[in-house]
């Protein structure tokens, strides 16, 4: 789960770690509870499969950092798995959702 | 501890990359807080708060910082086996594109890859059939055993797998040490009726056979103990899975239904599993009780009688029991079943034992001629795939050398040497791979020649199936990778500078690689001069064997006789069918005579006692007898024996008549020596009988064997032979050819009488070609991998000048350019390989004029130091090297010797 969403992060633009760290917490809102060190997990799973590729580079404020851009596999993966899980979503809230009201 | 050189940079490799590793992950952390901390600051922690929160947030501190590393690893260790793979596909596509731009190469090391690993997998194939294969479709074979009488004879032990009934009952008896005993015979039965019999190869069991061998029906069931009982059991069958698949069409639903078999008809009771021939390699089609054609006559005498040695016995050990337990339980209870029957003193007088041994093929086989021919010949085969690998290297060594510059080039544009030697080997491999296919179709090839040569004809081919692919791989890779070493390690000492520098022409290495190399053409010539010398000397003993004199014309007389198993019919029924048989082959167009005997020659003889008169006893030869055979009036001309003196016999020599007899020329030497024997009389069965006079002396004729001592023989009148004399075999002598009069003869034969079984007719020498067998197999072995080394010398021979010529085109051109005629360039060219090859020849014929000493007992009337055999071997290499050197000989001339100085 953890890997698609840093896949969404890595799609705007190639990002290091605290990068990603800092768009999913905006963008959920803090709301994603996970440690920074999974992220880098995740980033490192990804990269062995190919879906993101890596290089040491420099930040604005003149650090090393590494680096992690989204590869054109990477991209197709994302596609997949934001479909599944959309629908995924779709059909738990179906189900789970309000109870339609008896008719009388 | 002092570590070598080498091994200490792997490890530091090793260790050093985990290191890089740590420290990257390190880093990444590190940096990572330290850009977390900036950015919580930003969102309004102060600067220590902020490192530490960073710190908290990146999670639990010694789990994470583990796990990360772990997570690293795991993906550095993935990332590099897809890189590692991808180089290997590279390499590969690489290796394919090269050899394709190097044609003459790629042949000629496919060509000898798939002849070794080809030979090497058909010999591996008749081995595995032969010794390494369980019996088919036997479960639990190890604990299956055949039960053997063990003979003493003059101080000799041999085994006697071959049991009267009542030895068997005994077995079975024997319940402590087997669980189950079966008993089988084999033998043909007649198939159909009439105009449409054939033969079809038949088993007689008890139903314990199929019980002790474990084996499950493929459909319906087997017999059961009332269908096998005694004295006559039920006309039930069970078949094959290829006569159900041919004859049955495979259907369900025939089984219960009737086939006609012998004289009547059987029930197919069941389908026996594909593949099964019990523990023999013979193959079956078709199995019935072994009592359902027992008439009571015959019940008296084979079930009774513990003399009668017709059965073989295969039993079940019961767990835990090991061989020698079971033979002493067995022996016990033949001692026992002989008490009962009142034997005892035979127990003592006979010394009578019995064994039992597993039939497992490795341990059963081990002693036959053919399993040690099968591993003389594996060796051999072995061999030649060894230098078929040597003789790879060195093409891709010359190979190599050719393309010094190009591995220079990519060696100093960053190859690393271990990727260089992981190319040649790769290229070796898949040049093995590729071979390995065509060594399948050699293999088939083989397989076919093994089947004919090893096996009798009646034995299940050599199956060429899983196993034998996949030992065909394996072989293939072990080629492939054994071609390549040398080369690889070669391809490391490129001193990249110089060869960059120079081009092709090669400087300090020449000296030991191209020992080595004329080395391996040396042994490639001795073997091939030892092997076709080898071929040579059998194919010599085939033809003097052939030339023997037999005293008969084997090759134009035609056998024929009546398959009797399965009928019941009586002796005086039986000789009034050949009666009949004779007259219907007289009258058969393109037949010139035909005559009946009391036995077959080669296959059976029958012997009587003479009494001379004035003699106390008559001389005999170390062969015993005195042998005779009944003979109709035909037989002397039918069969081709010469008559010596006197006469044979005439129509006037019936029954009634004067009795008259033929002896050969042994009895006449021995009994009458010195004398003239016509005339004398020799009382036939004692010195009570009437006397025969002698009327003829006829040539020795041979009774059994090919190549045997001269015994003792004489002919009667067949009308006037023993009543005992039961047995008839009828024998026929075309006017020309006998195999287009033979089908013709056949069916008129079997439409001559009604209803009869089955007519075989066989020619005679079918009796005695068999016999040649082992100098057959040694001629078509020897000559099989003769040409095989043949072929390979001259490949390599081949291979070694043409790449000289092109070392030496440079010098070659000089001396063009000088003047030198092109014949003596020619000739130093092909000097160079002939004097190779005349060394190599003339090491094979000192091999094998000291190995003759060994395979001279093998031969026939042949010298293993023949001078015909081994000057035509030596003859055909310097031949057959002649015309390998003829190519590069015209290429070296060919050169333009202003290009040749211009080139590098």
């Amino acid at each position: 789960m953890l890997d698609t969403l840093v896949l969404r992060a890595l799609a705007w633009a190639p990002m290091h770690g605290v990068e990603i760290i800092e768009w999913l917490e905006t963008r959920s809102g803090g709301r994603l509870a996970a440690d920074d060190s999974a992220v880098y997990q995740a980033v490192y799973r990804m990269e062995a499969r190919g879906l993101v590729a890596a290089d040491w580079g420099v930040t604005a404020s003149n650090r090393r950092a590494r680096y992690y851009a989204i590869t054109p596999a990477g991209k197709a993966h994302l596609r997949a798995e934001t479909r599944r899980w959309l629908r995924t979503a779709q059909v738990v809230v179906d189900v789970l959702g309000p109870q339609p009201k008896p008719a009388r | 501890m002092q570590i070598r050189a080498g091994v200490r940079r792997w490890f530091h490799l090793a260790i050093h990359r985990r290191a890089l590793r740590e420290a990257e992950v390190d880093e990444e952390i590190r940096q990572h807080l330290l850009l977390r901390a900036e950015q919580l600051a930003r969102l309004g922690y102060s600067g220590q708060e902020a490192y530490d929160e960073a710190v908290r947030r990146f999670g639990p501190a010694h789990d994470s910082r583990a796990q990360l590393l772990a997570a690293a690893h795991a993906r550095e260790d993935h990332m590099q086996t897809i890189e590692r793979f991808a180089a290997v596909q590279q390499d590969a596509k690489y290796a394919i594109r090269q050899l394709r731009r190097s044609p003459g190469f790629t042949i000629a090391a496919l060509l000898t890859l798939a002849l070794g690993i080809g030979a090497n997998t058909s010999m591996f194939a008749a081995i595995d059939a032969l010794l390494l294969r369980p019996p088919a479709a036997v479960s639990d074979p190890d604990r299956v055993v055949q039960i053997s009488y063990l003979r003493t004879q003059g101080g000799r032990t041999s085994t006697q797998s071959a049991l009267s009934f009542p030895i068997y009952r005994d077995m079975v008896a024997a319940t402590g040490a087997f669980s189950t005993v079966g008993a089988y015979t084999a033998g043909n039965l007649t198939l159909g009726h009439g105009a449409e019999a054939r033969r079809a190869r038949g088993m007689q069991v008890t139903a314990g056979y199929f019980e002790a061998l474990g084996v499950r029906p493929q459909a319906g069931r087997f017999f059961d103990s009332t269908e096998t009982a005694e004295p006559t059991g039920m006309r039930v069958a069970v078949v094959s899975d290829r006569f159900w698949r041919e004859q049955l069409e495979g259907r369900r639903d025939a089984i219960g239904t009737p086939i006609a078999l012998g004289d009547g008809a059987y029930t197919v009771i069941g389908v026996a599993p594909a593949g099964i021939t019990g523990t023999t390699r013979r193959t079956v089609d078709l199995w019935i009780p072994l009592t359902a054609t027992l008439t009571a006559e015959e019940h008296a005498n084979w079930l009774a009688s513990r003399n009668a040695f017709w059965l073989g016995v295969v039993g079940r050990l019961r767990v835990g029991l090991s061989e020698q337990q079971a033979s002493a339980a067995a022996t016990a209870a033949l001692h026992a079943g002989m008490r009962a029957q009142g034997a005892e003193a035979d127990i003592e007088r006979l010394d009578a034992q019995m064994t039992a041994a597993s039939v497992l093929p490795r341990k059963a086989r081990r002693d036959r001629p053919e399993s040690k021919v099968a591993l003389l010949l594996g060796g051999v085969s072995l061999l030649v795939l060894l230098l078929a690998c040597a003789n790879v290297a060195n093409l891709q060594l010359a190979r190599a050398l050719r393309r010094r510059r190009e591995i220079a080039l990519r060696v100093a544009l960053g190859v690393t040497q271990r990727r260089l030697m992981g190319q040649v080997v790769l290229e070796s491999v898949l040049l093995a791979m590729a071979g390995g296919f065509g060594a399948i179709v050699v293999a088939y090839w083989g397989q076919l020649l093994t089947s004919r040569v090893m096996l009798a004809a009646n034995e299940a081919p050599v199956p060429l199936d899983g196993r034998v692919v996949a030992y065909a791989a394996a072989a293939a890779l072990a080629a492939g990778i054994l071609a390549g070493l040398v080369p690889a390690l070669h391809a490391t000492r490129t001193d990249i500078a110089s060869a960059l520098k120079e081009g092709s022409r090669e400087g300090g290495g020449r000296s030991t690689h191209s020992r080595t190399r004329t080395g391996l053409l040396l042994l490639q010539s001795a073997l091939t001069v030892l092997l076709l010398a080898g071929t040579g000397l059998f194919v010599r003993s085939l033809r003097h064997l052939d030339a023997l004199r037999l005293g008969m014309d084997t090759e134009q007389v035609l056998v024929a006789s009546v398959q009797t198993a399965g009928t019941s019919y009586s002796a005086a029924e039986l000789q009034d069918i050949y009666r009949q048989l004779l007259e219907s082959a007289r009258a058969t167009p393109g037949i010139a005579s035909a005559t009946l005997a009391t036995s077959t020659p080669f296959a059976s003889a029958w012997a009587e006692r003479v009494s001379i008169p004035g003699r106390d006893s008559v001389p005999l030869t170390t062969q015993g007898g005195p042998y005779f055979m009944g003979v109709g009036a035909d037989y002397f001309a039918t069969l081709g024996t010469r008559i010596l003196r006197g006469r044979g016999f005439t129509d006037a020599d019936h029954g009634g008549a004067a009795r008259v007899a033929v002896i050969n020329e042994t009895a006449a030497r021995l009994w009458w020596p010195g004398e003239n024997p016509l005339g004398k009389c020799m009382r036939i069965g004692g010195d009570t009988m009437p006397c025969s006079e002698v009327v003829g002396i006829a040539e020795n004729s041979r009774r059994f064997d090919l190549i045997e001592d001269p015994a003792v023989q004489f002919y009667m009148p067949i009308d006037q032979a023993p009543a005992w004399t039961t047995m008839r075999s009828l024998m026929v002598r075309p006017a020309g050819e006998p195999s287009p009069v033979l089908p013709e003869l056949r069916r008129r034969l079997q439409v001559a009488v009604p209803s009869l079984p089955y007519i075989s007719v066989q020619p005679l020498a079918d009796q005695v070609t068999p016999q040649k067998r082992s100098w057959r197999l040694g001629a078509t072995m020897f000559g099989a991998f003769g040409a095989l080394a043949l072929i390979l010398a001259t490949i390599g021979l081949y291979a070694m000048l043409a790449y000289d010529v092109a070392q030496r085109r440079h010098e070659m051109g000089v001396r063009l350019a000088l003047g030198s005629g092109k014949s003596r360039i020619a000739a130093l060219v092909m000097g160079r390989g002939l004097r190779v090859a005349a060394v190599g020849g003339l090491i094979g014929l000192a091999l094998t004029l000291v190995g003759g000493r060994f395979v001279g007992p093998l031969l026939f009337e042949t010298s293993p130091r023949d001078p015909l055999v081994l000057g035509g071997v030596a003859a055909l290499l310097l031949v057959v090297s002649a015309a390998a050197t003829l190519l590069p000989a015209l290429r070296a001339v060919s050169v333009s010797p202003s290009e040749a100085l211009r080139s590098d």
